[in-house]
């Protein structure tokens, strides 16, 4: 897997929670859903993934328990908590202002004149 | 801010459980990997490779979660301490004096705060104590000089006062003695204390259940009766109340006829009180007795003092000391001092209390044409402000807060000084050891740490056995001490709180030169 194309900064732990909030997660799950439900094009760095991970758990954004996978290993799942919905709702209503305004920047054309 | 605490206390307590489960939940992630390349078709071979070349080197990701989850700095202070832990396991004389020196510093200056607190600043724990007074004998003697003060007070002088003086609410008492109670199968030995009847009502605390002894019991042959201290009524009988079986005090049964409030403290410690029933004659007069008086309403503690003097004809059992009968207070107007007097009027050097709007400066020069012009023959000698008189009558007091806050601080100073020499000793011991972490790649911060750790350490257990010997000294001197309180949380945690800062503001400036060592110093050392 390749490096996450230059992302803004906080955007990985963004997508993470976003992950996380469809349902619980093990640390290799979530990197296999933020690929899938980007079509290939959001490649999180494995290295990066989980500094991320205990950065949100240690800031109560997400909490985490011991399960087994599909294939019967034991697996620490994470699930979003309170604090982490709440956060995600922001951080997506600001996403989508700057995506707004960047796409706005980019779609202008000149002026006739 | 929450979840960040409880994260970091989970982390700190169960260190080795975080560091398990960030291997299983990694080694995880690489099997999971290498599942689903097999399931594509690689062989497991180039499987296991690849997974773990896309999960890059597991120990730099590790320390990265370990800082994410603020764990870098629990490890770092972790190994200070086990650091500081061999060092004083290596060197126990050293921590012994160092938890010694703050130990008698921080329970000697404690107990006598506690002290000096009681008898000096606090107020007397009863209603209104500044109604409150003691009556004080003077004599004069013909062998000697001057006048002799007592506190003692004779069963006769209880008599006049209690009979013939109206200006206060008299009482009198004696100090405790020990004897011996039975109660029913209870055998106890308990320190009894003597009082006139209306001791309890002068002093402003009645008892919570039951009465006061009554002037018929407080006369010599009367019923005995028994008023119970709180913990004594609530050991003997549980808080019953009331109580029919006689107490036998001595042998002899008493009624119990009052039980004192919970918090009630007694002029000194005691547990129950009979009646004093001093007089002028037989048992009762006696001469060891201390009178106190509360003020009635409307009576200054001069014109109570005014109603006493001359009053009292005492005749001293040693026959040694003739009394002066009063030490009369009166008031005259100045001009109508008649001439003879003038002599007199000189001798006592009056005081004249001026009450003015007008600037000092001239005021002097016509207070004393004022005074000329009722008797040239009064020398002025000086004008004193009323705030330079009562600097003055503060003056001991005031030497006394000041003497003993300066021991205080003298006590800290030589415990700051102790401090920064054992640290002083241990940094220039250390030069060397400190150099070369310097110069691989620690920091000044670090090694200062490192250094001052185990003082602070020790600084703080030394404060604990401190609090410890603290509320021990100060329970001893309770028992000599009327109204020393061992808890007071507010100067004992002041006081530990203040010497760890001390301690560890001495740590940072003792240990201040390895910020400037070098690596040519460690070499020098050599």
């Amino acid at each position: 897997m390749g490096k996450l194309p230059g992302l803004l900064p906080g955007t990985l732990e963004m997508l993470i929670l976003k992950a996380v909030s469809l349902g619980p997660l093990h640390g290799y799950g979530a990197l296999l859903r933020i690929r899938q439900i980007s079509n290939e094009v959001l490649q999180v760095e494995q290295g990066s993934l989980y500094p991320a991970l205990y950065r949100l758990e240690h800031e109560g954004y997400i909490q985490s328990t011991w399960g087994t996978s599909e294939n019967n290993r034991r697996a620490k799942y994470y699930t979003l908590t309170r604090a982490g919905a709440r956060r995600l709702r922001q951080d997506s209503e600001q996403w989508k202002r700057v995506a707004g305004a960047v796409a706005s920047v980019m779609g202008a054309v000149p002026e006739e004149g | 801010m929450l979840a960040r605490l409880r994260s970091w206390v989970a982390g700190a307590l169960r260190r080795d459980r975080v560091e398990d489960e960030m291997d299983a939940e990694m080694r995880f992630h690489v099997a999971q990997h290498v599942d689903d390349l097999v399931a594509r078709g690689v062989a497991r071979a180039d499987a296991e490779r690849q997974a773990r070349a896309a999960f890059g080197r597991v120990e730099s990701v590790k320390d990265a979660c370990r800082q994410a989850r603020a764990l870098d700095a629990i490890d770092a202070v972790r190994r200070d301490i086990r650091y500081a832990w061999r060092l004083l396991r290596r060197s126990p004389g050293f921590a012994l004096t160092v938890v010694a020196t703050l130990a008698l510093c921080i329970g000697a200056n404690t107990a006598i705060f506690s002290v000096v607190d009681a008898v000096l600043f606090r107020p007397l724990p009863y209603p209104q104590p500044e109604r409150l007074a003691q009556v004080l004998t003077y004599y004069s003697d013909s062998r000697h000089e001057g006048e002799f003060w007592g506190t003692s007070q004779s069963g006769g002088a209880w008599e006049m006062l209690r009979d013939g003086v109206t200006t206060a609410g008299w009482a009198a008492f004696t100090g405790s003695t020990r004897l011996n109670l039975v109660a029913g199968r209870n055998v106890q030995y308990v320190s009894q204390q003597r009082v006139t009847s209306g001791y309890f009502s002068v002093i402003g605390i009645p008892p919570v259940v039951g009465r006061e002894f009554t002037r018929e019991e407080d006369r010599p042959g009367a019923p005995r009766v028994v008023v119970l201290s709180h913990a004594l009524w609530q050991h003997l009988f549980n808080g019953a109340w009331p109580l029919t079986t006689p107490l036998l005090l001595r042998g002899e049964p008493h009624t119990i006829v009052g039980v004192m409030p919970q918090d009630f403290i007694a002029t000194i410690p005691a547990d129950l009180w009979t009646p004093l029933r001093p007089s002028r004659t037989g048992e009762g007069a006696g001469e060891n007795y201390t009178i106190i008086g509360r003020l009635k309403p409307g009576i200054t503690l001069p014109a109570a003092t005014a109603s006493l003097t001359g009053n009292v004809r005492h005749k001293d059992s040693f026959g040694t000391y003739e009394p002066i009968d009063s030490l009369p207070v009166v008031y005259l107007p100045a001009s109508q001092l008649p001439d003879g007097l003038a002599m007199v009027h000189v001798w006592f050097s009056p005081s004249w209390v001026v009450r003015t709007s007008s600037p000092q400066p001239g005021l002097v020069k016509s207070l004393e044409r004022m005074i000329a012009s009722i008797d040239p023959q009064i020398p002025f000698a000086s004008f004193r402000r009323i705030d330079d008189l009562k600097s003055t009558a503060l003056a001991p007091e005031r030497f006394e807060a000041i003497l003993l806050g300066s021991f205080s601080a003298l006590a800290l100073l030589l415990v700051a000084l102790g401090l920064y020499g054992l640290i002083a000793k241990s940094v220039a011991a250390r030069t060397h050891e400190l150099g070369i972490r310097m110069a691989l790649g620690s920091t000044a911060i670090r090694a200062m740490r490192t250094v001052a750790l185990p003082i602070v350490a020790l600084a703080g257990l030394g404060i604990a056995c401190g609090a410890g010997m603290a509320g021990l000294s100060t329970r001893l001197l309770r028992n000599q001490i009327w109204g020393v309180t061992t808890d007071d949380p507010l100067s004992l945690g002041g006081a530990a709180v203040g010497l760890l800062l001390l301690a560890v503001a001495v740590s940072i400036a003792a240990t201040w030169r390895i910020a400037r060592l070098t690596p040519a110093d460690t070499l020098r050392h050599e």
